[in-house]
């Protein structure tokens, strides 16, 4: 039997499981919005900013949700909720998801209202806005990517 | 890009975890199974993404003769492909299962 399989019970294997697939659609959502705000950066064209903005907000913020309550969900199974000796990488874990839920709202309303504010424009410009939620989702995902090592690799 | 780079990348480090870690062997079940998962979704997904390649074309094209507002049946109709959708479906559902597979490593 494999040793690892044996460290974890089986039934942390369901909360576990939602955890990585927010973690991943989440990752996904974050990707496809950075690509899109990116590539719309100099505001010729409205449907990347909208894209930008869409992917934000009914892909990554869902799925922050996913991410966020069944990491706490598998925290608790293992003990770790409450717990003052916390490791290195749950730290990690937490400080990333909260600061970046609350950076990827921001990103959200910036990103909306300066789609909105594009659409009216005739021709289209760019959006400070827009711009702004740009370069706050990138180091959002940069942060994540983080995470991502951190939950995978579990320093100490 | 990125998706190929993603695609290759975990059968990559998939492969080198598997030789790598003692508890693991490539021939395990799960990791067979998740090898063969790989290759479904790879495949579906790379057959899925073809008519939306050539949307891309199609939209560059129109674009290029100055056509980009006006709309498009044809473009409409690639964009909402049957066959593309379908295939990018089951790409998607192979990539769960093989989510799946990895955290509850069946036969382990």
């Amino acid at each position: 039997m494999s040793v690892l399989a044996a460290i974890r019970p089986d039934d942390w294997n369901f909360a576990l499981l939602l955890h990585v697939l927010g973690a991943m659609l989440l990752v996904g959502g974050l990707t496809g919005a950075v690509t899109a705000l990116w590539l719309g950066w100099r505001g010729d064209s409205r449907t990347l900013p909208r894209l930008g903005f869409k992917s934000l907000l009914f892909v990554a913020f869902p799925a922050w949700w996913l991410m966020r309550i069944a990491g706490q969900w598998i925290a608790s199974k293992e003990g770790f909720d409450g717990s003052d000796e916390e490791p290195a990488w749950l730290g990690i874990g937490y400080i990333t998801a909260e600061a970046g839920g609350l950076l990827i709202l921001i990103s959200i309303l910036l990103t909306g209202l300066g789609v909105r504010r594009m659409r009216r424009a005739e021709p289209p410009s760019a959006s400070v806005m827009v711009r702004i939620g740009t370069v706050l989702v990138t180091i959002v995902l940069a942060a994540y990517l983080v995470a991502v090592w951190a939950m995978s690799a579990k320093p100490d | 890009m990125l998706v190929i780079v993603g695609t290759l990348s975990t059968l990559v480090f998939g492969i080198w975890l598997a030789i790598e870690r003692d508890e693991y062997k490539v021939w395990d079940g799960w990791i067979i199974a998740a090898l063969v998962l790989w290759a479904i979704a790879a495949e579906t997904g790379r057959r899925g993404g073809v008519p939306y390649m050539e949307a891309r074309k199609l939209a560059e094209r129109l674009a290029a003769e100055g056509r980009a507002e006006e709309p498009s049946p044809e473009l409409r109709a690639k964009l909402k492909d049957r066959n593309g959708m379908i295939l990018n479906g089951l790409s998607s559902l192979a990539v769960l299962l093989l989510l799946i597979d990895m955290i509850y490593k069946p036969g382990a």
